[in-house]
């Protein structure tokens, strides 16, 4: 019978066979043409496109960047009006911050998730598709709002009374609040989808502990979205209701609280920044250890740096308004977290460097990204350990000096793991390696251009340059410094350039990948590259963290990869408990589906009609909503879940 | 999975299924864990709502409202029809694990009305209220919550119908009464949170 | 097929000390400093704006008292978080050690320490308790050296 330390009852084992593949394939694939695109809720279709689309944005914000260079390349520039450079600095925000770093990572998670923890698919795979439309329908809502001229023009972070009704009387900041209250919807049912998955769908063995530490940096990062990101979308409904409805929220001198805007504002941004940064950490954590042929030093270390620094960043949010007037001693507490909170993020860069200090490092273009982002990082971190200090903050606040740092940490932990990611799993997605003689170039323009461009913008601020000024006077002795960082982003910006010139290029003749060409030891190099709609032929069993390294790690046979589990008679994948992952279901996931995509219309309806004030519109969309809620949770004909022990008598 | 199987599954009993759920070997189905996290997420909204009304009347430093505390007869009343449907529904829940012939319509059925019964009674309130939307910030306030609040009873109340039609309908059984835990959580979640408004904005002006 | 070859246990169980150490107590190492961090932390700012919100010019002694009382009690869970993780990070040494006393190469030791998610919850406790610790003491000490409301 079964022994106390083996996991709970399960079907035989059994080696994958091509009747097996065929049944699993029928089974499990997309329907061709245009149909599948919008009824697909394949997890690697969704995290293709919201990669690709993320990538779109990204350009998008990395061209309006470059505009504003050029006006700002010397002092006294007349190639954009204040307007339009107030349109472009905050579409810039809003596009990199909202449109990019967030929903790539979500790309990223999306794509490897299931294939990290041996699944068939996501624990919600209809909710995955919707969190893609939506995200796609609110990007292009904010766009459309540039596209017709009227884009907003307060900054990203969109502070009242500039962008109250009295301001600032014209749409564009309704479509900014209207477009972010949809945006959260698709933030908040993917982050839940995460966390859920994470709970649910791990292959059996596969406990908390032998997790890739990018599913912990997504995992924090989901929990904090779940919590934080109703703060914005309340504060942007409230601005919204002050504009079109006349109430008193945030307006000056009639009870309204400007304050409470910014308060509401970082009580989500500064938990928002470090989601859109603790995931790509979490690439850096598990890519290195394949270019240093080591398993990463200190796992436990760093999987819980990750959870720790999220916790304190909810503490942090006024380091953010140290300037508004709030009382000393209630600041001092605020900087006290946020100087603390260096020694997590301090933790996970130790681990790093000892990792390749420890391994065998091979100097692929990944392991440049990698190598690069840990050297911005801590440039970053040290910049924002300085404005942390109240005095020094108050001094720096609002100058170019906190544009450098918040340049630091996003391209530095965000953009460079994220490249880094492209060059160490394209060939899982498309099947061919990207050319690295190239990734090199891609990387040194990238990482000197980018220095070039922001380290100047340090010693901008230190001068006491103002950010978001569309100009300056040639006797502020700024001119120097500013036309050496635009040339630094132009720079930058071929580097990018050649990025995507090098994944054009290999997706047609890059050498053919095979499944694991890095040998690397994690579940998702187990299977063929590109991975086929089921992922898996056999569901995997877990008994080490490498479960592909465990003969050269002395630990041979612990986990069960060429043999697993055929669960062919539906569309079906294991459902396991949340710590060590002890198989208790199986699970029955839906196949093809319109609904994903008819909800995002729906409610995209919605928010138009919000915007237009053509009230029946919303509420017939409104009632669209719900009709498709209904179909698609009504109790399908079989039960969605059926309980291992029966499973296994089959 | 076979047919057979998943059938047989689908028929067995619910109390049947608690307790096999207490020995650990049966998980929850996925929509289970979900609803938490969409309660976490929703609790979160309220949380931030409340507070930014703290924080307003902290700053106003006058009594909110102004004209005095408001009439408690309607609100009250709100309140006894939502605990009353609340409990209908955990009547029901509790007759699934413990009766041999669970009473699911009925229980669902007096959530409904008292549940709708409750709306009716803030439309009429919220009817009377916003106009005065831009009066004062409290004013604002105040249609805000109870607006949000009536849009979340509305959901609740969808969905309830919609559980009450599955369950005449018959397709409410076995594992598949897990559907009644996770529209019963959401709406529990709702009272409470229409609970803690009352507090807020009806007896706190008394007790101050 | 008979049922003791289809109920399959093909894997070691990720936790064999699971048994051995309550998972209340394990969840209060690796969770009670944080939380407690985050109430405190509430709580000391919620007084300090109140106490700065009249026309003062710094906190009354009481009030002072009152942060220094908070981030105490604050500080002393912690350290009982630290403390019972470290119980359970030594208590259950023996798990995962056949694995460890196997292994042949010196990577599988740095790898594997905190094998077995007993011991991986004590080691994470011990660290969160730490770092949250060490952020009480930073917020004790702002308490004690900024006594002026700034104006």
């Amino acid at each position: 019978m079964q022994s106390q330390d083996r996991l709970t009852a399960l079907p035989p084992l059994v080696a994958p066979s091509p009747e097996l593949a065929a049944r699993l394939q029928a089974l499990w694939e997309t329907a061709p043409g245009l149909r599948g695109f919008f009824m697909s809720v394949d997890h690697k279709e969704i995290g293709i496109r919201y990669i690709v689309t993320a990538f779109a944005f990204l350009i998008l914000g990395g061209c309006e960047a470059l505009l504003m260079r050029l006006q700002l390349a010397g002092p006294n520039m007349r190639l954009l009006t204040p307007e339009q450079y107030d349109e472009l600095f905050t579409m810039h925000g809003i596009s990199m911050i909202f449109l990019y770093a967030m929903p790539v990572l979500s790309g990223f998670s999306n794509y490897l998730w299931p294939l990290l923890f041996g699944a068939r698919d996501m624990a919600f795979p209809r909710v995955n598709a919707l969190s893609y439309w939506t995200f796609l329908f609110a990007g292009l809502f904010i766009y459309a709002a540039f596209i017709m001229g009227v884009a907003p023009n307060a900054g990203w972070f969109n502070y009242v009374p500039y962008t109250g009704k009295a301001a600032n009387p014209g749409i564009n900041i309704d479509f900014y609040a209207l477009g972010m209250i949809f945006l959260g919807i698709s933030t908040t049912v993917g982050s839940i989808n995460f966390v859920v998955t994470l709970m649910r769908t791990r292959a059996p063995g596969m406990s908390i502990n032998r997790m890739p530490v990018m599913v912990w940096g997504t995992l924090t990062a989901s929990l904090a979205n779940i919590l934080v990101v109703p703060s914005v979308s309340l504060a942007f409904l409230m601005l919204w209701l002050d504009r079109n409805f006349g109430t008193h929220f945030f307006t000056v001198g009639d009870g309204g609280q400007p304050v409470l805007w910014q308060h509401l504002f970082w009580m989500f941004g500064h938990p928002w920044v470090y989601a859109i940064v603790l995931p790509a950490m979490g690439f850096v954590s598990d890519g290195l250890p394949i270019f240093c042929r080591r398993p990463l030093v200190g796992y436990t270390l760093v999987a819980l740096s990750t959870v720790a620094t999220m916790a304190l960043g909810f503490g942090v949010w006024v380091h953010h308004m140290f300037a508004t007037g709030i009382s000393d001693v209630a600041l001092s507490f605020f900087s006290g977290a946020s100087l603390v909170i260096t020694v997590p993020s301090a933790i996970a860069v130790f681990c790093w460097i000892a990792t390749i200090w420890a391994g065998r490092p091979i100097a692929t273009a990944a392991f440049h990204f990698y190598a690069g982002m840990i050297a911005l990082f801590v440039i970053g971190g040290v910049s924002g350990f300085m404005t942390a200090s109240v005095p020094v903050d108050w001094q720096l606040t609002d100058t170019y000096f906190v544009v450098a740092h918040i340049h630091y940490v996003l391209i530095g932990i965000n953009v460079f793991p994220v490249i880094g990611a492209f060059y160490t799993w394209f060939p899982k997605m498309s099947g061919r390696m990207l050319d690295e003689r190239l990734g090199k170039w891609n990387f040194w323009l990238m990482f000197i251009g980018f220095n070039l461009g922001f380290f100047p913008m340090h010693i901008s601020g230190l001068l006491g340059m103002p950010r978001r000024i569309y100009t300056y006077s040639p006797d502020m002795g700024w001119s120097t410094l500013n036309l050496i960082t635009t040339l630094g982003s132009f720079l930058f910006a071929i580097g990018v350039l050649l990025f995507i010139v090098n994944v054009v290029v290999s997706l047609r003749r890059g050498a053919v990948a095979g499944p694991n060409p890095w040998d690397a030891g994690t579940l998702e190099w187990a299977t063929s590259s590109p991975p086929p709609p089921y992922n898996f032929t056999v569901i995997p069993e877990v008994g080490s963290r490498h479960p592909l390294w465990e003969d050269r790690l002395g630990d041979a046979g612990a986990s069960s990869v060429a043999r697993g589990f055929a669960f062919d008679e539906g569309r079906e994948t294991l459902g396991t408990s949340m710590l060590d992952s002890e198989p208790d279901s199986v699970l029955r996931m839906p196949g093809d589906s319109w609904l994903p995509f008819l909800l995002g219309l729906a409610t995209t309806f919605v928010f138009i009609g919000m915007l237009i004030h053509v009230w029946w519109l919303a509420g017939m969309a409104l009632i669209a909503c719900a009709v498709v809620l209904i179909f698609w949770l009504q109790p399908d004909s079989l039960p969605p879940l059926i309980p291992i022990e029966e499973a296994s008598h089959v | 999975m076979s047919d057979a199987v998943a059938l047989k599954m689908a028929e067995s009993d619910p109390a049947a299924i608690a307790a096999r759920r207490k020995q650990a070997i049966l998980g929850r189905v996925s929509g289970w864990y979900g609803v938490w996290f969409i309660i976490m997420t929703e609790g979160s909204l309220f949380a931030y709502l409340l507070f930014s009304y703290y924080y307003c009347l902290a700053q106003a430093g006058v009594k909110w409202p102004v004209s005095g505390p408001p009439p408690l007869t309607l609100a009250a009343m709100s309140t006894l029809l939502l605990v009353a449907s609340s409990a209908a529904l955990a009547w029901s829940q509790w007759s699934l694990v413990k009766e041999a012939k669970p009473r699911l319509v009925p229980g669902v059925g007096l959530a409904v009305i008292f549940g709708s019964l409750f709306l009716m009674l803030q439309a009429l309130d919220l009817a009377k209220k916003a106009p005065a939307i831009s009066a004062s910030t409290y004013d604002s306030f105040y249609v805000l919550l109870a607006g949000l609040d009536f849009l979340h009873v509305a959901a609740g109340i969808i969905a309830l119908v919609a559980l009450c039609a599955w369950a005449i309908d018959g397709r409410i059984i076995g594992i598949r009464t897990t559907y009644v835990s996770i529209i019963a959580a959401y709406w529990h979640f709702v009272v409470a949170v229409w609970l803690s408004i009352f507090a807020t904005m009806f007896l706190l002006p008394y007790a101050s | 097929m008979a049922q003791d070859e289809t109920i399959g246990s093909h894997a070691e169980h990720p936790a064999p000390a699971r048994h051995e150490v309550d998972i209340g107590l394990l969840a209060f190492g690796l969770m009670g400093a944080p939380v407690i961090w985050g109430v405190h932390f509430l709580a000391n700012v919620t007084i300090a704006s109140r106490a700065c919100a009249s026309t003062e010019m710094s906190p009354s002694a009481s009030t002072h008292a009152a942060l220094l009382v908070i981030d105490a009690v604050a500080a002393l869970v912690a350290l009982a978080a630290l403390y019972v993780s470290m119980q359970a990070w030594g208590s259950t040494r023996h798990e995962g050690a056949d694995t460890r006393a196997s292994s042949t190469t010196p990577e599988h030791h740095a790898a594997e320490v905190g094998e077995g998610r007993t011991r991986f919850i004590a080691l994470g406790g011990i660290m969160m308790s730490t770092v949250f610790f060490i952020a009480i003491l930073f917020d004790t000490f702002a308490a004690i050296v900024v006594t002026s409301c700034g104006k």
